[in-house]
């Protein structure tokens, strides 16, 4: 080929170019809006954006972590967050050990999540008692509180599980009176809900995530491999 | 973060083993040599960065700035700037930047500009104390 016909490689990093260049990158897809992040608002929305992509990685390749213990599962969450420039730690003191805690310490901004495995809707309930009781979520400056309930799924059907998990939190004490909306970011996988916080009387939003991780293939390699059949156990 | 050692340790878990460690090194190196660095941009880096010049490596350099311009890590501090017809750079704060690309206004006309995109500049500029402080760690 000939070079002289190649388009050369930008030489700085204009916002054109930057954009660009962040198209097709998990890391920096939505890397100017976490820059030019001024309220908690913003600070939600690229957050939960960005969380959707971590998502969505870690369902492209199930079958390389089969059997991992769900700390792992969200460590993994934690440190592609620092690659998205977040300070995300695991497992931080905090009236317990909170699952997830993402902030941009510049702007004092935090939101924590607790994270499941998601065997049953018993360990989802747990997983929100800890998240509505135990912890301090962050507050946005509309007076909401936010936290995210994180289920990590290796059983088929996720949208009928989700389902069953949103009917069973109306039933949850404390969360009876929740108002619940769907999830515009992961659909049938997700959905939101609100009540009013107990111990701080404000409202609690919280965003409800299946992580889909079954890994059962039914082709014929699938089937003799022997490094997936564990994870039909799930 | 205080050593270099959980830096790359972060950095690896982030990304992988990837490249992006060796963009890192080379430009720490450089920025502990050289204190008084001001501007971090493409160029300086590409040419730090071995087989970077083509620019193949673009954007794992952008990967690399921005993880240590992160909210944890904070090596760096990400800056903007626009250079005006007589070629002069004007820094930028990130609600003129916002504005920029959200509504397409040029920040230091008030105009509305279709190309403000291409006419804004990234960079980046180290936090002395904290390359330092990691040089010392590293030493």
């Amino acid at each position: 080929m000939d070079s002289s016909s190649q388009t050369p490689a930008p030489s700085s990093f204009s916002l054109e170019n930057v954009l660009e260049l962040a198209k097709h990158d998990v890391f920096m897809n939505n890397l100017l809006r976490r820059i030019t992040v001024t309220t908690y608002d913003e600070f939600l929305n690229v957050l939960y954006d960005d969380i959707k992509l971590v998502i969505e990685r870690l369902e492209d390749n199930p079958q390389d972590f089969p059997d991992e213990p769900e700390d792992a599962t969200t460590k993994r969450i934690a440190d592609i967050l620092w690659g998205m420039q977040y300070s995300a730690s695991h497992n931080l003191a905090a009236g317990g050990n909170v699952d997830l805690t993402v902030a941009i310490t510049r702007l004092n901004f935090k939101w924590i999540a607790e994270a499941k495995k998601f065997g049953s809707v018993t360990d989802m309930r747990e997983g929100y008692l800890q998240l509505s009781t135990r912890y301090k979520p962050g507050m946005g400056s509309d007076g909401v509180m936010y936290g995210g309930l994180i289920g990590y799924l290796r059983r088929p059907n996720a949208a009928s599980q989700m389902k069953n998990w949103r009917k069973a939190l109306l039933s949850v004490q404390g969360a009876e009176k929740s108002v619940l909306a769907d999830c515009a970011r992961r659909y049938a996988l997700g959905f939101q809900s609100e009540h009013i916080h107990k111990d701080f009387g404000v409202p609690l939003r919280v965003w409800h995530n299946c992580v889909v991780l079954t890994f059962q293939p039914q082709d014929k390699s699938g089937r003799g491999a022997k490094r997936y059949q564990k994870g039909e156990k799930a | 973060m205080t050593t270099s050692t959980e830096l790359f340790k972060r950095l690896e878990a982030a990304f992988g083993h990837g490249k992006e460690r060796v963009v890192a090194e080379s430009l720490i190196k450089f920025l502990t040599k050289h204190a008084e660095t001001s501007h971090i941009n493409l160029q300086l880096v590409r040419q730090l960065t071995p087989g970077a010049a083509t620019g193949s490596l673009d954007h794992v350099i952008l990967r690399t700035l921005q993880f240590l311009a992160g909210d944890g890590i904070a090596l760096l501090v990400t800056k903007f700037e626009i250079i005006d017809e007589e070629d002069h750079p004007h820094g930028l704060d990130r609600q003129e930047v916002k504005d920029a690309i959200l509504l397409k206004v040029n920040p230091l006309t008030g105009d509305s500009d279709s190309e403000v995109a291409a006419k804004i500049n990234m960079y980046f500029a180290p936090f002395p104390e904290a390359i330092k402080q990691l040089g010392e760690a590293h030493g």
